[in-house]
């Protein structure tokens, strides 16, 4: 348990089985595509090449072993959706034409030989390894469709423009489908061995708290290591989920050269992970905000019924959260302060000490 | 005197529910069809939780016993009873501080007509688990005495302040108990320290354990005596007890037993160089630093040696919040509703067809908890197989894997978490506010 909430600050391998290295893995990305949060970057660095990056490094993940797996799922800012593999597609057999349409940039950029033009042979096409193309050519078009639908007032949270995302849907949802491919009954122990990368760029997710805590404990049970890349500014909570399931944290300084990172830190798998000096984080915030004042406090109160978070005692006696009544000698102990006693307080008891005792400096002891 | 029933066997055979009997082969005589309905039923029965949210004793204080005399040594459970027992209390620790990562447990034994202690009351799940894993080298012996394992227990609790619950679970495998005393004054006064005892026993319903529980909590036996069936039953019973108890009417009215208390957030440090640690004097790179003395502890969470501040972190906090939120029950869908959407929301399994004409077995479900919705108990009884249960409130269909996996691990909707503002609370501050407010209506 203590290396779970962060006391063992190198995560605890202790799987080392050779029988397990030859375990294929499946990789779940989770990609933030919260518009506004990919808008105002800077160092800039836009969603086309990150996605570039992302495909690079999931196809490369794929390479590594022939039975490798990958899903990719946005978490959008009013919705999530899975962009490999989609529902309902079947991907045992490949389609001969290329399903990608033609006329965004986007997909120009990035697929060039993802272009039909009624010609589904072009010398690219044919050489590239079928299983890449399935996925690249599946999240390119599943993002167009996403951003396309996207409007403005998907984007507003009580007429305020955010960059929110619902991260905790995703999280939640990639450990189901990883449940399922996972903890599918097999006899000789589990078939894959997962892990979760997310790539985010919101900043704010305080309001997920509760949802994000629960899918990390799951994680941890399931053994699923959070890995996190996080472009812009640092977020509490992926910290905190990276540390807890021994994943990876790292903050993009350079996000141009985003590759390098994922290539580098994040495409060895949970077996090799032992073996190598990974980044890791050197201090995560693992203080508690009070839910009074939203101060963060290193010593706080705490109510045993709600389990909220006081940075003072409440002035009225009772629990913000669930209105219970504390009890009010508890309470007392709980305000009362050191005692200075002034030299005016000991003349009452020793009348006849006074004046010798007002000569002296000011005779400080601790009160009963 | 006719000893015949109706079904043509004798009548005390009538009870007997025989699992051959339930089965019947499909059309094409195969058995494949009822197998997978069998199973599902089978999880089904697992899917129903209590979901009201009820204020519960968050910090708990829980003494184990253990029955270590000779009756332990029976061969019914598989290798022995004791060798069992000592595997689930093994678990029962390992979930234990999971679920309650700032309560504290200890374990007695009961022996030779004496308890012994087998390990303190502490938080720390390794030391419980040590002292269990050297029990496993020592034989049963001996009768058991309930009443001076009660009696220990009841010392072992008594410094506990008011705001803990005080608990005490019991592995019984024994028929007698050789007491000293008169173990009803025992319990008498376990009943006004307010210590709540649960038993498991292992052979048949014993009158005193069924007296003891029914009087230490307020009259209700039947959910915490037990009498184990098979091994799965026993492991389900002596779980259970890894939930916090609900806060009973009277205590919480009585507004003693809830207060504030003071806690310590300390912050990590990474050293390059190690020192000792305040807690077990080891030499060690890094640890945590109390915020008030600023001495070091090597591991959380823990009372500081120096200041007795209680020293946790925020995340252990958001481990039992979902004991406090719980996750809805989902409702299972019936065909005419579940034609629409082709697989699972959250892990994409394709879901069964409907088929044309539905041929169905009727598949009884003994044993459903007494939690069982209406809708729910209907659609078990049916034995309903679309496949889909549907979060009542984001309107998603899931199959029962996600369902069982959402309830028993995740404790989050997928759901609700994917849609804007689905789960308008998922605020916690907010969730709990309303979840509270629903607790405070409810024990009022």
């Amino acid at each position: 348990m203590n290396a779970v909430d962060g006391s063992s600050h190198v995560p605890q391998v202790g799987f080392a089985s050779e029988l397990e290295q030859e375990l294929p893995s499946l990789l779940v990305l989770i990609l933030d595509t919260s518009p506004l949060g990919w808008g105002t970057q800077s160092p800039p660095i836009s969603l086309h090449e990150a996605v570039a990056s992302l495909l690079i490094f999931i196809n490369s993940h794929l390479a590594l072993n022939h039975s490798n797996e990958a899903a990719v799922i946005a978490s959008h800012t009013n919705c999530i959706k899975y962009l490999y593999p989609v529902p309902g597609e079947d991907y045992s057999i490949l389609a001969p034409k290329s399903t990608v349409t033609s006329g965004t940039e986007s997909s120009e950029e990035m697929i060039p030989n993802g272009q039909s033009n009624g010609d589904n042979g072009t010398p690219n096409d044919a050489s590239m390894y079928r299983q890449f193309r399935v996925v690249n050519e599946s999240v390119m078009k599943q993002l167009e469709l996403l951003l396309s639908g996207t409007s403005t007032s998907d984007i507003e949270h009580n007429g305020k423009i955010s960059d929110t995302t619902l991260i905790s849907g995703a999280l939640s949802t990639s450990l189901a489908y990883i449940n399922r491919l996972v903890g599918g009954v097999n006899d000789n122990g589990p078939k894959l061995r997962a892990r979760i990368l997310v790539v985010s760029v919101c900043s704010d997710l305080a309001s997920q708290y509760v949802p994000i805590m629960n899918c990390i404990f799951a994680a941890q049970k399931m053994k699923v290591p959070i890995d996190i890349c996080k472009i812009g500014n640092n977020t509490v909570f992926l910290q905190q989920a990276a540390d807890t399931t021994g994943g990876v944290y790292m903050h993009l300084e350079h996000p141009r050269g985003m590759i390098q990172y994922l290539m580098t830190a994040f495409l060895p798998d949970r077996a090799l992970r032992k073996h190598l000096v990974l980044p890791t984080q050197s201090s995560i915030d693992f203080r508690a905000a009070c839910f009074c004042h939203k101060r963060i406090v290193d010593i706080g109160y705490v109510c045993n019924i709600c389990l909220s978070i006081y940075c003072q005692p409440p002035a009225d006696g009772s629990c913000a959260i669930c209105d219970t009544i504390f009890d009010p000698k508890e309470l007392a102990d709980l305000l009362k302060k050191p005692v200075v006693v002034t030299t005016t307080v000991p003349k009452t008891k020793t009348k006849k000490k006074k004046k010798k005792d007002s000569d002296a400096t000011p005779n400080f002891t601790p009160g009963p | 005197m006719e000893l015949r029933s109706t079904a043509g066997g004798y009548i005390w055979e009538d009870s007997i529910q025989r699992s051959w009997d339930v089965v019947q082969e499909d059309a094409g005589g195969s058995l494949a069809g009822v197998v997978a309905e069998l199973v599902q039923a089978g999880k089904r029965k697992r899917l129903h939780y209590d979901t009201t949210p009820l204020q519960r004793g968050i910090i708990r204080h829980l003494i184990l016993v253990l029955d270590l005399s000779m009756s332990m040594s029976e061969k019914d459970l598989r290798p022995t009873r004791y060798q069992l027992s000592i595997s689930y209390a093994i678990q029962f620790v390992t979930d234990y501080f999971e679920q309650n990562p700032i309560s504290q447990l200890g374990i007695i034994g009961m022996r030779d007509g004496l308890a012994n202690l087998v390990s303190q009351l502490g938080g720390n799940p390794t030391e419980h688990i040590g002292a269990l894993q050297a029990l496993r080298k020592q034989e049963p012996s001996g009768d058991p005495s309930l009443q001076n394992a009660l009696e220990m227990a009841r010392g072992a609790l008594y410094h506990v302040p008011s705001h803990g619950t005080k608990e005490v679970v019991i592995i019984f495998g024994s028929l007698l108990s050789c007491d000293p005393g008169d173990i009803h004054k025992t319990v008498g006064t376990l009943k006004a320290e307010h210590v709540r005892v649960r038993i498991v026993g292992l052979a048949a319903e014993v009158a005193i354990c069924k007296e003891i529980c029914r009087r230490t909590n307020q009259g209700d036996s039947t959910s915490t005596y037990g009498v184990i069936l098979n091994e799965q039953h026993f492991r389900e019973l002596l779980l259970a007890s890894c939930t916090p108890p609900a806060s009973t009417k009277q205590k919480s009215s009585a507004s003693l037993g809830s207060d504030l208390m003071r806690m310590g957030f300390p912050s990590r440090i990474v050293e390059t160089s190690p020192s000792f640690c305040a807690c077990h004097s080891r030499l060690i790179k890094g640890g945590y630093i109390c915020p008030r003395c600023k001495v070091k502890v090597c591991s959380l969470p823990t009372e500081c040696p120096a200041c007795g501040l209680t020293l946790i972190l925020s995340t252990h906090l958001a481990r039992s919040y979902h004991h406090l939120m719980p996750l809805r029950n989902w409702d299972e869908v019936d065909w005419n509703d579940a034609k629409k959407v082709s697989s699972c929301f959250s892990c994409l399994l394709p879901f069964p067809t409907a088929p044309s004409s539905v041929p169905r077995f009727r598949v009884s479900v003994s044993g459903s908890t007494t939690n069982v919705t209406a809708t729910a108990a209907s659609a078990i009884a049916t034995g309903g197989a679309s496949g889909r249960f549907r979060c009542p409130s984001c309107r998603q269909l899931f199959c029962i894997d996600c369902d069982l996996f959402a309830h028993e691990v995740m404790h989050n909707c997928p759901g609700c978490e994917a849609a804007a503002g689905g789960r308008k609370l998922s605020n916690g501050q907010a969730a709990t506010e309303v979840s509270m407010a629903t607790t405070n209506a409810y024990l009022s």
